[in-house]
This record gives C-alpha cells, structure tokens and sequence, in this order.
C-alpha cells in the first residue's frame, strides 16, 4: 500500500489511518500494531515539528510476518539512527525533555533504516509480528499483556 | 483494528474536583493536539488551589513522547511547589509507554 500526503500538523494521525486501513487488510497481532502505530505517529510528528518537509510518501509492506514501513520524505536530512540514546536511569529532575520520540522509535521496532539520496530522506522501519509471543529483546511488549 | 484515533471535535477532558485535589480522566488517544490540550488543562489547574491532580489514563490507548513531556514537565513544576501530578490509573499501553521511557516508577501513583 502506497500514499501520499502533504506534510501537515495533521499528518502522524493521516499516517496512522493509513496504517489502520493497511493492518485491517492483514493479519496482525494488537501489540505489533502498538509497535508499529506508535513508532509511525512519532516520525511523522517529528518530520512536522522538524524537518521542513513538504511531502511524505509512505509505503507499507507485509511478507514473511514481518512489516515494513518505508517513509520518504523531502525536508532536512537528519539520521534518527544517529541520535544520542536517552539515559532513561537519570533522576527525573535530570531527565532532558527531547529525544524521546526518537527513544519511542528504537525501542519499538525491530530494525530502522536511514538513508538519504536525491533530495529526499528514507527511514525503513522494520517489526516482526509477534502474534506467536515471540519479539524483539528490546522491546517491553514481552513484559506486558496486550490482552483486555 | 481501531486505534481510535483523534478527532479534533472531541470534548475537553472530564475533570473530578474534591477539596483541593482533582482527578482528569484521559479517555482518548494522547497524540501532539490532544498533549497540547492536556498541558492547558494542567497550565490552568496549576493557577487554582489544587494541590494533588491524578490522571486517569486506564481508557488511553496511547500516549506520544510530547505528551510524556507534558507530563514531566508538570510533574517537575508541580513537586517544586509542594504539590503533585501523578497518574492514578494507566491502561497496559500507557504502562508499557512510560517504562519504555524510564517514568513508569515515577509517575505512577502506587497502590496504598
């Protein structure tokens, strides 16, 4: 599945929509979603606050239980790859306030991927379903219930 | 599935006030318009006599780093004036959020 759509305050929520219409036309479990909507709705928050982009094509991608989500995207370079880790031990009147969403990012999905070529950004984000329990060590969804 | 997404006409937070503490109950999606809302909401109980607010997120199904900032930025204001913001209830979304992030220990408000 493949959109588009201008950069906008609005855009993390049309990206979402976007997810939700792509994971009901495939077999996904609700704590992958989880991943993989939290993960898209803080990129694009970040492309809008950030980035200067005026256009961001999205592609989303289901083989082999495994999602992939490809952002492309014409603002500024800036490789989230890159990006100092948050230190989530510091006491809390310590804790800087940026960087969070990027955290988000990481810890959600299995793999990211950056890029840049041509005037336009790529950022690959990459979550095995892991409907089977199964999942990423680094990821808290093995430590909660996603069951209601 | 449904992820319950934003919807700009929704009505503002339900706010339970008693004495000088004040419950907010967070019923929908926190995503970058709806942190914005919340840290108004907090901006102005700030300014009243409320000296306890708790949230209850246990109908929040997500919560984004700019509203995780909200909350520590009013949770760091509020304890330098003796007062508190914690989170009285989180649904296992939240719960995951906020100790993927490091503030699960901090800001929930612990059974007694």
């Amino acid at each position: 599945m493949n959109v588009e759509f201008p950069v906008t305050e609005s855009s993390a929520v049309d990206a979402c929509r976007c997810l939700e219409k792509f994971a009901s036309s495939i077999s996904i479990s609700r704590k992958t979603l989880f991943c993989l909507d939290h993960a898209l709705a803080e990129y694009l928050q970040n492309l809008y606050d950030h980035s200067v982009a005026k256009t961001s094509k999205i592609d989303f991608q289901f083989s082999e239980n495994k999602i992939t989500i490809v952002v492309r995207d014409d603002g500024l370079p800036y490789n989230v790859i890159e990006h100092p880790p948050v230190d989530t031990t510091l006491p809390l009147l310590d804790r800087p306030v940026g960087g969070l969403g990027i955290h988000l990012i990481r810890q959600l999905m299995d793999e990211v991927h950056y890029s840049s070529a041509g005037g336009w950004n790529s950022i690959t984000l990459i979550k095995i379903n892991s409907s089977g329990g199964s999942g990423s060590s680094q990821s808290t969804e093995n430590k909660h219930s996603f069951e209601h | 599935m449904d992820l319950g997404l934003s919807n700009k006409n929704m009505p503002s937070f339900t706010q339970l006030k008693s004495g000088d503490s004040c419950e907010i109950t967070i019923d929908r999606r926190i995503d970058g318009e709806f942190a914005n809302k919340l840290e108004i909401d907090l901006l102005e109980l700030g300014k009243t006599s409320v000296r306890k607010i708790t949230l209850n997120m246990i109908d929040c199904s997500f919560i984004c780093s700019a509203g995780i900032r909200v909350l520590l930025q009013y949770h760091r204001n509020m304890k330098t004036d003796h007062r508190s913001l914690m989170v009285s209830r989180a649904s296992t979304e939240v719960d995951a959020i906020l100790e993927m992030t490091g503030f699960r220990e901090s800001f929930i408000e612990k059974a007694h």
